[in-house]
């Protein structure tokens, strides 16, 4: 299962059990900004997930008329879901070494690859002041915990490209060096 | 615009291998702007001499439009605070002894320079140190005080040096938010960063590597309000 909505999903209902509509509701309030999700995913996503046996459904509300379904996680679910947290850090790593891998064309044109460097840390600096600076704004502790550990892992994310970028231009310096003393 | 630097250079030389080349830079009034750079990257030698601290050997800085170098006073009380971390000895016994002992030797009346001590401390968030001796003091709590020692003479630009190094995170961003928060009143913020980590609150980030800034060495288009009546 691939899917990052699906694995959203499963959270949610480990947070807390809840019936579809509700669901969705949380779906959109708590990842809506960075992932594309609308309410017919949730029922996709909880249809993917109890196929694979890591959510269930329970009749709640017995008195009403119509008990609503709500979905709980499995025990098998919640193991799956940290795994897969936990898997994330595989994921970071190939993500990074897919980027290097692409730079790595320019090994032949290392003036290309110093181009690309130095616009990429331009980049890098224009969001740098930026990171965490949302705040004072958080409805809860959870909100702000979140808000508090994204700013910090994305600031020591940026620390970390930064303090690489040197290395790489250097290289690549030394490579368009070779290439001029030969030409 | 509050600060420029004008192809402003300095060589390396035995005991201080800092070389800066042909080095521009403009900061526009009320931005909080951070140089990031590695340990000898030169980034304070760039800071001394924005706060005309040092001198170049080479370019010029203009601070409001005028040649700091040319106008032949110091820096400190015409509009520029640099904030040092040193406490002298013999500037008093107290945090505020020594906020106010600063600002004598500007020929501010003692009255008068202790209401500016308790004023800087306050908006510092360091008032409450006031009756410690300096050394006595935490590493993020020394830097407030410092920060309130640069605040005594009322500056247009503030200029620091690494304000977080050996800081632990919690206390980096409230100072840093600090910071950003005399940006948001008008006072110009110039400030170094060894660390990625160490840049909250910036309106724009620059790299010093090899003696050259990287980044956007220009203000951007987004209007700055001017809060604080320039001298």
């Amino acid at each position: 299962m691939t899917s990052p909505v699906n694995w959203a999903v499963l959270g949610l209902v480990i947070e807390r059990p809840s019936y579809g509509l509700e669901l969705a509701q949380r779906l959109i309030r708590a990842y809506g900004d960075v992932l594309p999700v609308s309410e017919s995913h949730v029922y996709a996503a909880l249809n993917a997930l109890a196929d694979r046996g890591l959510v269930e459904v329970v009749l709640s509300g017995e008195t009403e008329r119509q008990p609503k379904p709500h979905y709980q996680a499995t025990t098998v679910g919640r193991h799956a879901y940290e795994d897969w947290l936990v898997a994330q850090a595989e994921v970071e790593s190939r993500r990074q070494e897919l980027w290097v891998r692409e730079l790595g064309v320019f090994a032949r044109d290392p003036k290309a690859a110093l181009r690309v460097l130095e616009r990429f840390e331009d980049e890098c600096l224009k969001g740098a002041g930026g990171v965490g600076r949302r705040d004072g704004s958080a409805p809860d502790a959870r909100a702000e915990l979140i808000g508090a550990l994204v700013a910090e892992r994305q600031r020591v994310a940026t620390d970390g490209v930064l303090k690489w970028l040197p290395y790489a231009q250097a290289r690549f310096e030394g490579l368009a060096g070779a290439a001029d003393d030969v030409a | 615009m509050l600060l420029e630097l004008e192809r402003v250079g300095k060589r390396a030389r035995r005991g201080a291998p800092v070389a800066l080349e042909d080095l521009s830079l403009r900061v526009d009034a009320g931005e909080m702007v951070v140089v990031l750079g590695a340990r000898r990257s030169g980034r304070s030698t760039l800071l001394r001499i924005a706060a005309e601290v040092e001198a170049p050997e080479t370019g010029r800085v203009l601070f409001e439009g005028r040649d700091l170098a040319a106008r032949g006073v110091t820096a400190l009380g015409t509009g520029i605070g640099f904030c040092r971390r040193e406490f002298r000895p013999y500037g008093g016994r107290t945090v505020r002894d020594q906020l106010v002992a600063g600002q004598l030797v500007r020929r501010v009346t003692q009255a008068d320079a202790l209401t500016r001590a308790w004023r800087a401390l306050e908006r510092a968030g360091a008032a409450q140190w006031a009756a410690y001796e300096p050394g006595a003091l935490k590493t993020e709590e020394a830097m407030r005080v410092a920060i309130a020692r640069a605040l005594t003479s009322d500056p247009c630009l503030l200029v620091v040096d690494e304000p977080t190094l050996g800081v632990k995170p919690l206390e980096r961003d409230q100072i840093l938010k600090l910071l950003r928060s005399l940006a948001d009143e008008g006072i110009t913020v110039l400030a170094s960063a060894g660390d990625g980590t160490e840049l909250l609150g910036a309106d724009r980030v620059l790299s010093l590597r090899a003696g050259r800034l990287h980044g956007e060495l220009e203000p951007g288009l987004a209007p700055v309000t001017r809060l604080r009546a320039i001298r």
